[in-house]
């Protein structure tokens, strides 16, 4: 086992981690910017190292400060946390280089799943369903037929060399087929120089559902059920996410853990992971990308399986087989997390940063709150405005529901503007009380709810 | 005296039967007494005070530009170990701007370290060999008038 960890990242997420290190009496080394050395991180870390200038390029995302950080301080192990460094193939592959075990997967894995194309070859060689599409790029309007005829409509025409939701058109029919594609290379000539579409199959009412993996050095990979993550801001950004998912059928619930083991053995994953799914409303659901890393949300899984997934992802590195196999996790209840934010909603949902001076976090039974804030904390302007999450877990969907609007309820956190109010607008929503939460939910049934 | 030699001499009273340690070094004179109240240690001495306060200064505000009047301060760049250069650059040396001061060795490259400006050697604040974080103050250099 490993004597001590540095820890590549800040905020609520590099606590968490060092939570996990002190209970398997693993000592910890903090890494900061300048902007970060009055951060609970590095106050909780057995030893810290400033590792540069505030802007995370000079500092977080720094690779040779941070493995030399390592280095002086004797840290065997690098556990990336999330975002920053940790799904950047060519740091793990350094940290090996140093001698340093890169808590995550292997730098190889890693590349192969970073590209969205070869991540779906992998996927679709594994016999785990994706979105209908075009074998590359649309030759004829003949081809376009055939294949429209084949999985249906709605179709989606993209730009193949388009981006950022440009260039993408949709079909209801085949009458008008023709003539969208003539409109979609006109378009994508214009705008990315080159006209070569591709068509794929609309996902409709797509929800996002994504299964938690594990896996070790030794073969074997077992899945800790999914997690619903529909509730995103118009940005695409996760804001409450929960597990289990309501709206899978035990069978559904089944298979899509199945496929993402499958995926994930297939391209001989290790550590923890996450398989990302788009579903539609009838529970069909196909592969979009996976999250090579621990995530955010990672804390609604653990509540309903009561597995510790950082202690996981450090057995593993360490070389050890899993404790468990697939029949020995146990799911059991309801659980959501809220995003806190340093954001102003009624500004967009800018980020606000300053001093926050004064903290009241929530507690009580089935409560947990992992942050990194507390009164006199200077929120810097330059990271992520994540300020805390509020996990609750509860025996079912409506009694988590009733557990955050209490817990939300206590929350005071006064100096910056968040999103507390807004989380207790979704938490109300009629809609999400039903469970019909869509990707759209946000911009269709609260943006537009002008009734609270 | 650098913070690391006080923290070990600090540790060598606490791990002893010793109660009490004087060390003079120049015009600096440090005292470390086992207190009576508690099992810890305390300094005391306001020689000491002033020195560790401003070491403890600098550690939590490597950042600072806290500079006395026309002491300039020279401070790491990189994570690593602290190099000297042969000739060492020592107290006292005079030095040019631009010209290389000591090096960092970082991911086993030495990384040059140079004077921002032209002046004399006031402090010379760790030790060949010590590990270094950014923004560490290496130098204190007094500039030429």
């Amino acid at each position: 086992m490993f004597d001590k960890i540095l820890v590549a990242n800040r905020g609520e997420i590099a606590v968490r981690i060092m939570r996990t290190c002190r209970e398997m009496k693993i000592k910890t080394v903090a890494v900061h910017s300048t902007a970060d050395a009055d951060s609970m991180h590095v106050q909780m870390a057995d030893e810290a190292v400033c590792i540069g200038p505030p802007a995370p390029k000079d500092s977080y995302l720094n690779m040779p400060n941070i493995i030399s950080a390592a280095r002086i301080t004797n840290a065997d192990a690098i556990h990336p946390g999330i975002g920053f460094l940790s799904e950047r193939a060519n740091f793990a592959e350094a940290c090996e280089m140093c001698g340093l075990k890169f808590i995550g997967p292997p730098a190889s894995v890693m590349e192969r799943m970073n590209n969205k194309a070869s991540a779906r070859d992998a996927a679709k060689a594994a016999g785990v369903p994706i979105v209908p599409g075009t074998d590359g790029v649309l030759e004829d309007d003949k081809q376009a037929l055939g294949f429209a005829r084949k999985v249906g409509f709605p179709l989606l025409i993209k730009a193949a060399h388009g981006g950022g939701g440009r260039g993408i058109r949709l079909v209801q029919n085949e009458e008008e087929l023709v003539r969208q594609i003539d409109m979609a290379r006109t378009e994508a000539g214009a705008a990315f120089g080159s006209s070569e579409v591709y068509m794929e199959k609309y996902v409709e009412e797509p929800r996002h559902i994504e299964v938690q993996i594990l896996g070790d050095e030794h073969g074997h990979v077992v899945h800790l059920g999914e997690r619903e993550c529909s509730v995103q801001n118009l940005r695409h950004q996760k804001l409450l996410e929960e597990s289990p998912a309501i709206q899978l059928s035990p069978s559904q619930r089944s298979k899509i853990g199945e496929a993402a083991v499958k995926a994930a053995k297939s391209i001989g994953y290790v550590s923890a992971g996450t398989i990302e799914f788009i579903a539609d409303s009838r529970g069909n659901f196909y592969f979009m990308e996976m999250n090579k890393r621990l995530q955010v949300e990672h804390c609604v899984t653990e509540m309903v399986t009561g597995v510790d997934i950082v202690k996981m992802q450090i057995l593993v590195a360490s070389g050890e087989k899993l404790p468990m196999g697939q029949r020995d996790i146990k799911f059991s209840g309801h659980a959501i997390e809220c995003r806190i934010n340093a954001e102003d909603p009624d500004r967009n949902f800018s980020p606000s940063a300053g001093c926050i001076t004064h903290v009241m976090m929530p507690g009580g039974y089935g409560v947990r709150v992992d942050t990194h804030i507390y009164a006199g904390y200077n929120v810097p302007p330059f990271y992520d405005p994540l300020l805390a999450k509020i996990i609750v877990w509860a025996e079912d969907r409506p009694a988590a529901i009733q557990r955050m609007l209490r817990c939300l309820h206590e929350t005071k956190i006064v100096g910056v503007k968040t999103n507390i109010q807004f989380q207790q607008r979704i938490l109300s929503n009629a809609f999400f009380g039903r469970g019909e939460i869509t990707t759209d939910f946000i911009k269709w049934r609260v943006l537009s709810d002008h009734t609270v | 005296m650098n913070i690391d030699e006080l923290d070990s001499l600090v540790r060598l009273v606490q791990n002893s039967n010793i109660s009490e340690v004087t060390l003079k070094q120049g015009d600096k004179r440090v005292t470390i007494k086992k207190s009576h109240h508690s099992l810890e240690t305390s300094v005391s001495d306001y020689e000491v005070d002033e020195v560790f306060e401003t070491q403890m200064h600098d550690r939590l505000e490597p950042k600072s530009s806290q500079q006395s009047e026309e002491l300039v301060e020279v401070t790491a760049p990189y994570v690593g170990l602290f190099k000297h250069i042969k000739p060492i650059i020592g107290l006292g040396a005079k030095v040019s701007e631009g010209q290389t001061l000591c090096s960092i060795q970082s991911m086993d490259i030495l990384n040059e370290v140079t004077a921002g400006i032209s002046g004399t050697i006031e402090d010379l604040l760790v030790d060949d060999n010590q590990p270094v974080e950014y923004g560490q103050v290496l130098y204190r250099i007094k500039a030429d008038k």
